[in-house]
């Protein structure tokens, strides 16, 4: 029978989940990083001398701050909610459907409702006898869990690893493997109530290993890994951290204009008919841009700076770093993933002298047939595979297109400007046969309007504007990189299910799944069916108008997912459509954004799935199934 | 028996002539009984005639209700026509009853809301010494991830939040509903055993009557006073969730909010993003005590009422060879009535 001990040993699991739960019972945020750099303090880095074991610091740090992985490793257990769920109904003996389902509709959430099934039940307690699990105890349990394949065989473990714990571990395990971090974290710098943000972690650690907040949030950035920070920041030894071949590095984002600042308008000129570069994909053709009152642009990027920034295209494709050293080649996305051996096409490189190289490129993978780049779906077929046959790579050939290089013969570059790195840059992949994105210069609005229509025609999503004087900066949202994409278009759908939130959108909207008509549709009975999620971010004051609407609307209540009566009409803008096989659509809007809500507008007039499907055969170019054939798009 | 649907929450029994926390079918002659003072319980019109202990019969007057009220002490025996009446301690809030009904149809006991053990600011948990053949009883919180800490260390927590929210110069404002709940706090706040001088107390507007009536009836409730942004800082504000937004509340000197209520045991029913603090004090029985009640009391069959999901409560208690239903209430007119 569990024994919960009045103290929880040193370096325990234990001690870190109820650390972290006072913490976030503290009301105010100063005495929040104390505790939690008091806490820090205690932590062994003992492991630290033996390579092959994770010093207990760095996996504090991490479960605290960014889940069970480092955020920018790419690595994630591959474990179902269900069969966490099915595992704990068996060790609480509780029939799954007759117990356990009600409960997790009433909390919404995996680990609070096993926690609490665990803490209350009698038959689990019995079951459990507490045995001081260290960090590095967790630790194991997930790589050993992480090589699992089969649901048995998880279930097995889990039920052996949760004899050894609390209710409160338990809880604080399924959340790190459903959830990530232990703590609420706002990774865009809010005011959280009851968690820190990234920026307060940072602190907490600086405070506890005196050192300046400053250096360990870039030694943060640079090696994308909280817990690593933590050791090096306690071993004083931050100045030595730097970009390394084969760990992934964080990528610099750009800014994102406002929809706003970009619009169509018959007003600019045409693109140049000559010009030839980039992707040259011929897609449907749209109306030319206009750049509109945009304080970036007008301020910085064009008047007092002639030639400052240049324009470059953003391909439609995986956002992808290559990592280069004599043979070895690896190829990793945006969240840090290895896809290397997703497209060997793409890393076949063969120059003669290949042993000379080491560097870091910062890219984009697409499809290039015969020198131009392929629409976005022919890429989704290769996403699909992680092990592609000759076949496939013959009818889909991936290309990776340089746009950055981060790192040459052992020396960053992250501190050279732009225009002293693309120069390297153009030079090493000459060598290699790499392809480079090419650069535009940019003199006014009209040259930016001209070039975003351009690479729209192109098959791009829009271009970016960089400073020539630009730094490398790794992981950060630079305001010196500015992205312009215009939408792919925009379509009126009806809100069917509202999502709450949870950490720092608990007790809000966070969410609305949107619909589209199919009343009139033979191939369907409903009258409306999903066709994607948009997020409410920055719609306070539309939502507080629609909250009394939507409760009013409510049909049915799933945990924290409402189910509406579709009234609420929301008109949304989108980048592209895609098709996705698990939706009853055959389709799915890609990145869309609310743009109004129409509370005058009839949920009988908005958009169907069949203007919806015309729009995807127009984008790829697809001649539409006549009319007596058509099913949803698989 | 025979249970016809009266009113939003209540049920009137044909057989007895007695309505419970429901008003009497059109035109039928019968007593109604209110079990407590809570909204979804009281009556709906405020000239109506009802009959219920002298705390629920003073706070539903201090709330606006102008009928006749019959005054009946927890354990005095009303003989009616067609059946006997006796009201006991139900440990929800102050003046909160279980309604026990005998007649020729047997006996049965209708809980309203209650708690055992009881909230400190209730006259307690009592139950008949007669045996039940009918007993509906309030599921509320019928699933078992809800299990209630001691009112002694969910008290501690409340003055810790204070103590803690005071010191950094800040303004504690608790999340609570005006009856029940509020003077629950200010009980817990009465009781501080902080030095210094005692934490002092202001509650919203609608809940000043309410606590006159607590203290009436002999509730401590500290030091406390009705809301006034003016003379706010370096007191408690104890106060609804939805009354923050309003005028005035705008006012609050840097606010630290904690929610306080059974429902704040799930993470995402604070309904509110800023809450520094969940509180889980409740004052309806939590899953357990549920199921332990009806197996040590036995009665003849448990119907089960006030609840979102009642199939978990119904499922454990067959397990344990107890006759249960939810409670069904036939409409008016299909009545014999």
């Amino acid at each position: 029978m569990t024994k919960e001990p009045d103290k929880a040993p040193a370096n325990s699991f234990l001690l870190l989940c109820r650390t972290l739960i006072t913490i976030q019972q503290i009301p105010s945020e100063e005495e929040r990083i104390n505790r939690l750099s008091r806490y820090l303090q205690t932590v062994s880095t003992e492991p630290a001398l033996n390579p092959d074991v994770t010093p207990e610091l760095e996996l504090a740090v991490r479960y605290a701050g960014e889940g069970i992985f480092p955020a920018f490793s790419g690595r994630r257990i591959s474990i179902g909610h269900q069969t966490i769920a099915v595992a704990a109904a068996k060790f609480c003996d509780i029939d799954y459907e007759k117990v356990y389902k009600p409960c997790r509709s009433a909390t919404g959430n995996t680990a609070e409702t096993v926690g609490k099934l665990m803490a209350n039940l009698p038959e689990a307690v019995s079951r459990r006898q507490y045995a001081a699990l260290s960090l590095e105890d967790l630790h194991s349990f997930f790589e050993k869990l992480n090589t699992l394949k089969r649901r048995k065989d998880k279930e097995i473990l889990l039920t052996r690893t949760w004899k050894k714990m609390t209710a409160s571990e338990i809880r604080a395990m399924i959340h790190l493997l459903t959830q990530g971090s232990l703590l609420p974290v706002s990774v865009s710098g809010n005011t959280i109530s009851n968690g820190l943000d990234r920026k307060s972690i940072v602190k907490a650690i600086a405070r506890a290993f005196h050192a300046e907040p400053e250096e360990v949030r870039r030694v943060h950035m640079i090696t994308g890994d909280l817990g690593e920070s933590a050791v090096l920041a306690r071993q004083g030894k931050l100045h030595t951290a730097g970009i390394r071949l084969f760990l992934p590095v964080p990528f610099m984002q750009p800014t994102t204009l406002e929809p706003d600042d970009i619009s169509g308008s018959d007003q600019t000129g045409n693109p140049d008919p000559s010009d030839k570069s980039g992707s040259v994909d011929q897609l449907n053709p749209l109306k030319p841009v206009q750049i509109t009152g945009s304080d970036k642009i007008d301020d910085h990027v064009l008047p007092n700076h002639p030639n400052a920034y240049i324009a470059e295209e953003m391909i439609n494709g995986i956002r992808t770093q290559m990592h280069l050293s004599r043979q070895n080649v690896l190829l990793c996305s945006s969240t840090g993933t290895d896809i290397t051996a997703a497209f060997p096409d793409a890393v076949d490189l063969q120059p003669p002298d290949m042993d000379t190289f080491s560097l870091i490129l910062d890219g984009v993978l697409c499809i290039c047939d015969e020198s131009a780049v392929q629409p976005l779906h022919r890429l989704q077929k290769r996403m699909e595979c992680t092990d592609p046959g000759p076949e496939l790579i013959a009818n889909h050939p991936a290309r990776f297109i340089a746009h950055d290089l981060l790192f040459h013969n052992d020396q960053p570059l992250t501190d050279d400007p732009l225009y002293r790195r693309r120069k390297r840059l153009e030079d090493v992949c000459r060598q290699l046969g790499i392809p480079v994105i090419r650069h535009f210069e940019i003199r006014s609005k009209r040259d930016i309007a001209l070039r975003i229509t351009s690479a729209v025609q192109n098959g791009s999503c829009g271009i970016i504007l960089k400073n020539r004087n630009s730094l490398y900066e790794i992981g950060e949202h630079s305001g010196s990189w500015l992205g312009l994409k215009p939408p792919g278009g925009n379509l009126k759908t009806v809100v069917m299910y509202a999502h709450t939130g949870d950490g720092l959108q608990r007790g809000s909207f966070s969410a609305f799944t949107i619909g589209i008509r199919v009343d009139n549709d033979p191939r369907y009975v409903e009258s409306f069916i999903p066709i994607g999620k948009v997020t409410v971010a920055n719609m306070n004051t539309d939502l507080e108008k629609l909250d009394q609407r939507i409760r009013n609307l409510t049909v049915e209540r799933f945990g924290p997912t409402l189910s509406l009566k579709p009234e609420i009409v929301l008109e949304v803008e989108f980048e592209s459509i895609q098709s996705n096989r698990r939706t009853k659509a055959g389709l799915a809007l890609h990145k869309p954004r609310i743009r109004a809500v129409c509370p005058d507008f009839s949920p009988s007039n908005t958009d169907t799935l069949r203007h919806v499907e015309d729009l995807y055969h127009q984008h790829h170019n697809i001649a539409p199934a006549p009319e007596s054939k058509r099913r949803p798009i698989q | 028996m025979q249970f016809v649907k009266s009113g939003y929450h209540g049920f009137f029994l044909p057989e007895a002539g007695v309505a419970l926390d429901g008003p009497l079918p059109r035109d039928v002659e019968g007593t109604v009984f209110i079990s407590h003072a809570h909204a979804d319980h009281a009556p709906r019109s405020r000239k109506s005639e009802v009959c219920a202990t002298p705390a629920t019969a003073a706070l539903i007057r201090a709330r606006g209700h102008r009928g006749p009220v019959r005054e009946i002490p927890f354990g005095e025996t009303l003989h009616l026509p067609s059946a006997s009446v006796t009201l006991y301690p139900a440990g929800h809030i102050l003046g909160s009853a279980m309604i026990f009904v005998e007649s020729e149809y047997g006996t049965l006991l209708y809980t309203g809301d209650c708690r055992t053990p009881p909230s400190p600011t209730s006259e307690g948990f009592e139950m008949p010494d007669r045996h039940i053949d009918h007993l509906i009883i309030e599921a509320t919180f019928a699933l078992p991830i809800y299990k209630w800490a001691p009112h002694r260390e969910l008290f501690d927590r409340i003055r810790r939040f204070v103590h803690q929210t005071l010191e950094d110069g800040a303004t504690p404002v608790m999340l609570c509903y005006n009856l029940g709940k509020a003077q629950e706090v200010m009980h817990a706040l009465a009781f501080a055993e902080a030095p210094g001088p005692p934490i002092q107390v202001q509650i919203h507007k609608d809940g000043a009557p309410l606590c006159r009536v607590y203290e009436q009836f002999g509730v401590n409730l500290g030091c406390w006073e009705v809301f006034d942004p003016e003379t706010l800082p370096g007191k408690v504000l104890i106060t609804p969730g939805n009354t923050v937004n309003m005028p005035g509340f705008n006012q609050i000197p840097n606010p630290r909010f904690a929610y306080v209520s059974g429902w704040a045991a799930l993470e995402n029913r604070s309904g509110r993003t800023d809450v520094g603090a969940l509180i889980p004090l409740s004052d309806h029985l939590d899953f357990f005590e549920l199921i332990d009640l009806c197996r040590k009391y036995a009665p003849g069959h448990v119907h089960l009422t006030h609840t979102p999901d009642s199939s978990v409560a119904l499922h454990y208690l067959r397990k344990h060879d107890i006759s249960c239903s939810d409670l069904k209430l036939m409409e008016p007119a299909a009545s014999i009535i």
